[in-house]
């Protein structure tokens, strides 16, 4: 583990007195070196645009790009093709609702645990209808199903909850959209750094991934999707680099997947930072950071979701989850955002206090707002009992335990 | 008795204070307070009866009408020497409205808490502190159990300073023993640093909202009065990450349910705000009336601006309180001009409640429940007349005690006693600006905010400029950027590269820049100077 975390330079910094202790992968991951070395390797060495140049910058650089589609390729097991780059997963999932032309009388059935990005894409361009949870926290297929009529256009869902944690049983979700002769998006932003996500085998229509949540840099994400469904969106925006011609009266040739999706200048520098991520986390395994996460995911439950005076969101037994726990106080005096505060400054302990951009969610839960705590494979027991000492520490002050 | 009833001078109150003795039974603490000029006087329980009988009595206070009264309302008896006793020392005291309520001048020199009084309290006070935290706060006891305590203010200077980050650290540990044993009503308090120097502190609730009663006490004004209503116009972010809540609240979210206090709508940047968002605020103002203002300088220099500028009527308050930092004289001499009445800042910080106060003298005193010490690098006390670290030592917080605690701020110590009625209190001459904010001339002094506002803005030509800042680049270089008024000319932009050379040097490399604005910074508070880094 030492060896893992040493290549984490964010984790040499101190806060409070003590060797920091991010807590906040749900919100970005650190970067790795290896990550912070192919970006600076870009900018210092080969710095040029892409694919439109012929001197020899340009085409390190070309490759370098090409080279990181063909390795996120490999990481989700899909084709070069089905790999557009992108600013994020709220940019795909933009780039698919747009691409769709949604009309307004037309809906999009998804679920109330979704992230903001997965909600407004669709509910600015038609009705976005939401299955509410079912008692073990995860969206009610059966209630999703009712939602859907004729004017249903796309099924969605979170793969893993970005406030509860909870892992979304997605394949019966692309089974119901099959049975419906629907399209399905998953959203996998939080999943893709957990879950070892096979996108062929999965047979999802479109998957969407942020890239600083990968342990690459920010800016920089991909949309997945079955070639035939790429091929039905209508590219948004149009512009350099996705087209193959112009012509006079301004008609054009839309150039192949996955470019015609990549208007502009990409990140160029993003995307190389995130071939090196992914094959940072290849490296390290899928298999054992699934393994690593479920222990940490049981020690974080455990020890802190199990704490007198805190109360945790969407705990359920027997549920698959992603080291990642939100909590509120119900007395109110510990806000999410007080809690988070005094977490950073006093105990060196990074988290995230507020909504977690998942407002729908917070409301049905009936709080304003959570603390919370979100892990990864590098993070350790020792962090997690560091962190729960704290929790018990400003806990006694607001709420003491005497007779 | 005198021979007409007696009618006490307006400003005067009697407050009874209820507290727990050693042996945990309730005794009564009564204090007539005149709020004009910030003077207590502790009476009797039978005295601060007669008190009350006089006020309800009005003009039929006969001493045999007061006597019933007493009798009715508290079941003592107050004999005619007792009222006549109490009568005269009121009227020694300059507190009944006649013969003429004049005759004695309320400002200067009226404090009958004479200054060996005044510092053999504070050396009781700081004794009882001392006791208590390393008595029942770890924190303390750790550092100091060993330690002899101190013997006056001044001996303060053996002890450690505590800043921000060791503040931060230890937050668990400055909580006393008590707390985790009994249940308490208590709130965390976020101070509006950046991210560097913020700072959470816990409180008692009840605690929270006296310290401030007491700082509008001491300013002379009585915060216990129906009559006092006040209204905010304060940055609206408190910090440089997320914020919930909404700038444009509705009126019935702002205003507290006793009708007494209102937060205006405030604004991202003061210096584009529009003229509607400027009116709305001119119209709640009209509309609630306050009898008092707090203020953000920079945030109400628009409205004073746009009063002015239109002539439309300002509601008739008592005083404006400015605090949050230092802030320029250009915004203080149009609230001013704008309102007509005198602008007392408030030095407060959330970790120690409120601290200073400055009088009509420009003198800041410095409130009871504080010890203030301005310091050098080395942490002894700097010479009367200059500038140095304001240290502050909260004598009352049950919660998070703060002992020689770094505020982050410079001040200039006094060279005088003040020569209004809180003579006989601590006093500084004057905050000197956030110690981050300082700069460097070109021999490397130092360079604060407040001498830079002195050059920039003192006797500047009416209406020449709305703000401005002045940024030290990286190289040393300096550019003062101004958002410009109407009376911004060339002769102005002259006289302020003059002025500016004259403060960092001849050989400054000034780059003077007319803006449309200038932002806050993030933690919305304006900065009148500061270094990139």
């Amino acid at each position: 583990m030492e060896a893992v975390r040493s290549q984490f330079p964010l984790l040499k910094r101190e806060i409070a007195g003590r060797p920091l202790v991010y807590f906040d992968n749900a919100a970005t991951s650190p970067k790795p070196q290896p990550v912070i070395d192919a970006v600076i390797d870009y900018m210092a060495r080969y710095s040029a645009n892409i694919h439109r140049g012929k001197h020899t910058l340009s085409e390190e650089a070309s490759d370098a790009y090409e080279n990181s589609r063909s390795k996120v390729a490999r990481f989700f097991n899909a084709d070069r093709a089905e790999i557009a780059f992108v600013r994020g997963a709220t940019e795909a999932i933009h780039l698919v609702a747009g691409g769709l032309k949604l009309r307004p009388d037309e809906n999009v059935v998804g679920t109330i645990l979704e992230h903001h990005s997965n909600i407004l894409p669709w509910s600015s361009r038609c009705e976005f209808r939401a299955a509410p949870l079912g008692p073990d926290g995860l969206p009610d297929l059966e209630q999703a199903e009712r939602l859907i009529d004729a004017k249903t256009r796309l099924l969605t869902v979170t793969h893993t909850s970005n406030v509860t944690g909870a892992v979304v049983p997605v394949r019966a979700w692309v089974d119901l959209a099959r049975a419906h002769g629907l399209l399905i998006l998953i959203d996998a932003a939080q999943a893709a750094s957990h879950s070892d996500i096979d996108a062929q085998a999965l047979g999802a229509d479109f998957l969407v991934v942020s890239g600083h949540k990968l342990f690459a840099p920010t800016g920089i994400g991909v949309l997945i999707g079955r070639r035939e469904a790429l091929e039905e969106l209508q590219p948004t925006p149009l512009g350099g680099g996705a087209v193959s011609l112009v012509r006079g009266d301004f008609s054009f040739e839309p150039r192949d997947l996955p470019w015609r999706l990549e208007a502009g200048t990409p990140h160029i520098a993003g995307a190389i930072g995130m071939g090196a991520a992914v094959d940072f986390l290849t490296e390290i395994g899928m298999g054992p950071i699934e393994q690593r996460n479920a222990e940490l995911s049981r020690l974080l439950y455990e020890r802190i979701g199990t704490l007198e005076g805190l109360t945790p969101l969407g705990s359920s037994a027997g549920v698959a989850r992603a080291p990642i726990l939100s909590l509120v106080e119900p007395t109110g005096t510990l806000t999410p955002d007080y809690l988070s505060r005094l977490l950073s400054d006093s105990y060196g302990v990074m988290t995230r206090g507020g909504h977690h951009c998942a407002h729908p969610y917070h409301e049905q839960a009936g709080v304003n707002g959570s603390l919370r705590l979100s892990l990864h494979f590098y993070n350790t027991e020792e962090e997690v009992e560091h962190t729960a000492r704290a929790l018990e520490q400003l806990l006694a002050m607001v709420v003491p335990r005497g007779p | 008795m005198t021979e007409s009833p007696p009618r006490l001078r307006a400003g005067v109150e009697c407050v009874a204070f209820s507290q727990r003795g050693l042996d945990g039974k309730p005794f009564r603490w009564n204090f007539v307070i005149d709020y004009r000029t910030g003077r207590r006087f502790a009476v009797s329980n039978l005295e601060a009866e007669i008190f009350a009988a006089v006020r309800r009595c009005g003009a039929e206070a006969t001493p045999d009408r007061v006597r019933h009264e007493v009798r009715v309302g508290s079941g003592l008896t107050a004999s005619d020497e007792a009222i006549e006793g109490l009568v005269a020392s009121l009227s020694r005291l300059c507190l009944l409205a006649e013969p003429e309520e004049s005759a004695e001048p309320l400002g200067p020199r009226q404090g009958t808490n004479d200054r060996e009084t005044y510092e053999s309290l504070q050396r009781d006070a700081l004794s009882a502190f001392f006791e208590r935290v390393v008595g029942e706060v770890p924190y303390y006891r750790d550092l100091l159990g060993d330690q002899e305590p101190p013997t006056s203010a001044g001996d303060l200077s053996r002890f450690p300073i505590m800043n921000k980050a060791a503040l931060r650290a230890a937050l668990p540990k400055l909580q006393p023993d008590w707390l985790t044993e009994e249940k308490h009503s208590v709130r965390f308090l976020s101070s509006s640093g950046s991210t560097d120097d913020r700072t959470q502190t816990l409180h008692l609730t009840d605690e929270l909202s006296q310290p401030y009663s007491m700082g509008f006490s001491a300013l002379g004004l009585n915060p216990a009065t129906d009559e006092f209503t006040i209204a905010y116009l304060i940055p609206p972010i408190c910090s440089g990450t997320e914020c919930h809540m909404d700038m444009m609240l509705p009126y019935t979210r702002r205003v507290t349910p006793s009708g007494r206090l209102l937060y205006l709508n405030s604004f991202r940047d003061p210096s584009t705000v529009s003229d509607e968002r400027v009116d709305a605020v001119l119209d709640e103002l009209e509309g609630f009336a306050p009898s008092m203002l707090a203020f953000d300088a920079a945030y109400a220099a628009p409205v004073a601006r746009r009063a002015l500028a239109t002539g439309r009527r300002l509601p008739s308050v008592k005083a404006i309180i400015t605090s949050y930092g230092v802030s320029s004289s250009l915004h203080l001499d149009l609230l001013k001009k704008a309102f007509g009445v005198p602008v007392h800042d408030m030095y407060s910080m959330t970790e120690a409640g409120p601290i200073a106060g400055s009088c009509a003298e420009g003198a800041y005193h410095v409130f009871s429940p504080c010890l203030v010490e301005i310091v050098d690098e080395e942490g002894s006390p700097v010479a009367p007349g200059e500038v140095g670290r304001l240290l502050v030592t909260t004598l009352e917080n049950k919660l998070t005690p703060l002992l020689r605690y770094e505020t982050g701020d410079f001040a200039r110590a006094a060279v005088d006693r003040c020569s209004c009625s809180l003579e006989h209190t601590d006093t500084f001459a004057s905050l000197e600006g956030r110690i981050s904010d300082a700069i460097t001339d070109t021999r490397g002094g130092r360079v604060v905010a407040r001498a830079v506002d002195t050059a920039v803005a003192a006797d500047l030509v009416d209406g020449a400029l709305q703000c401005y800042q002045l940024v030290q680049g990286a190289d040393r270089g300096y550019r003062l950027l101004v958002v410009p008024g109407e009376a911004y000319d060339a002769d102005v932009e002259a006289a302020l590269a003059d002025r500016l050379r004259g403060l960092l040097g001849g050989d400054a490399a000034l780059a003077i820049e007319s803006c449309r604005s200038l932002p806050p910074s993030t933690n919305g508070k304006y900065r009148l100077c500061y270094r990139e880094r």
